[in-house]
């Protein structure tokens, strides 16, 4: 799976839980999930589960701990997708 | 060292039953699951996720890691009173202790480091408001022996009240969920 067609159903997984859509216009790879879109942290554990439903791959704890910015959640989706 | 978190019951989010199972499975230790015992969407569960983010706030306050793994943080020792509870939070290299407050539509809790000791806690300060009253909210609360005339965030978003942009010594947590917010500091 190319990386822009991650980063588009990516952004379609995150939209739910963003507040101000403005916040996706402008979603770079060092987009930080928190602090850039204002996505409140209790979100965080559904959007893990939504990137685990949406690319049929299972995230493991550890690698959840490291979703912090947009090209982290790219690069540990696409390392589970080519498994 | 003070940690807080706010959770409003009216913006949270519905779970089917599996989706209920699915996220705490992502959020508990197995040692936490026998004691957690909450039905789907049931508000009281809610104070697993307040306390572990309270007890994160301080351990990313001392150690500028962002430890975002809930399982790090093992909430135990859970005494209800009614609508107050108390709990400890084991956590990576420290332990807290920690207090909770429910309402109908909130559930605010605070955390402190076991080092730090209650006693350390003895001039505490919480309370919640508006989410765009919360810095001055917090302001106006300060004894009048503390000047501070704005809350600076620094560049990891960590708040600190400030006089003259000089950060003050009083430890502060904040935190907003919904249209609400809340504070916590401890003073001198």
């Amino acid at each position: 799976m190319k990386e822009n067609e991650i980063i588009s159903k990516l952004r379609e997984i995150v939209s739910p839980y963003v507040e101000d859509k403005s916040l996706l216009e402008g979603v770079k790879p060092e987009t930080n999930l928190l602090s850039d879109l204002q996505i409140n942290s209790a979100d965080l554990v559904d959007i893990v589960l939504d990137t685990e439903e949406a690319f049929d791959i299972e995230i493991e704890d550890e690698a959840a701990d490291q979703m912090l910015t947009v090209e982290d959640v790219v690069r540990i989706i696409a390392e589970r997708v080519k498994q | 060292m003070i940690g807080n978190d706010l959770i409003d019951f009216r913006v949270c989010r519905r779970y089917r039953p599996e989706r209920w199972r699915a996220y705490w499975s992502k959020v508990l230790r197995p040692e936490e699951c026998d004691a957690f015992v909450y039905a789907p969407n049931e508000p009281k569960a809610w104070l697993y996720w307040a306390a572990k983010e309270s007890a994160w706030k301080i351990w990313f306050r001392r150690s500028a890691k962002r430890l975002l793994n809930p399982k790090a943080f093992c909430l135990s020792t859970i005494e209800w009173e009614g609508s107050q509870v108390s709990f400890r939070v084991e956590g990576p290299e420290q332990n807290y202790q920690g207090r909770a407050s429910m309402d109908d539509t909130h559930l605010h809790a605070w955390v402190w480091s076991e080092a730090f000791g209650e006693a350390g806690t003895a001039k505490l300060k919480i309370a919640s408001c508006e989410k765009n009253q919360l810095d001055q909210a917090a302001l106006s609360s300060l004894p009048d022996h503390l000047l501070a005339d704005q809350i600076l965030r620094d560049p990891q978003g960590i708040p600190h009240f400030a006089k003259d942009g000089k950060p003050l010594n009083v430890p502060l947590s904040l935190s907003h969920h919904g249209s609400r917010a809340a504070f916590a500091y401890v003073y001198s």
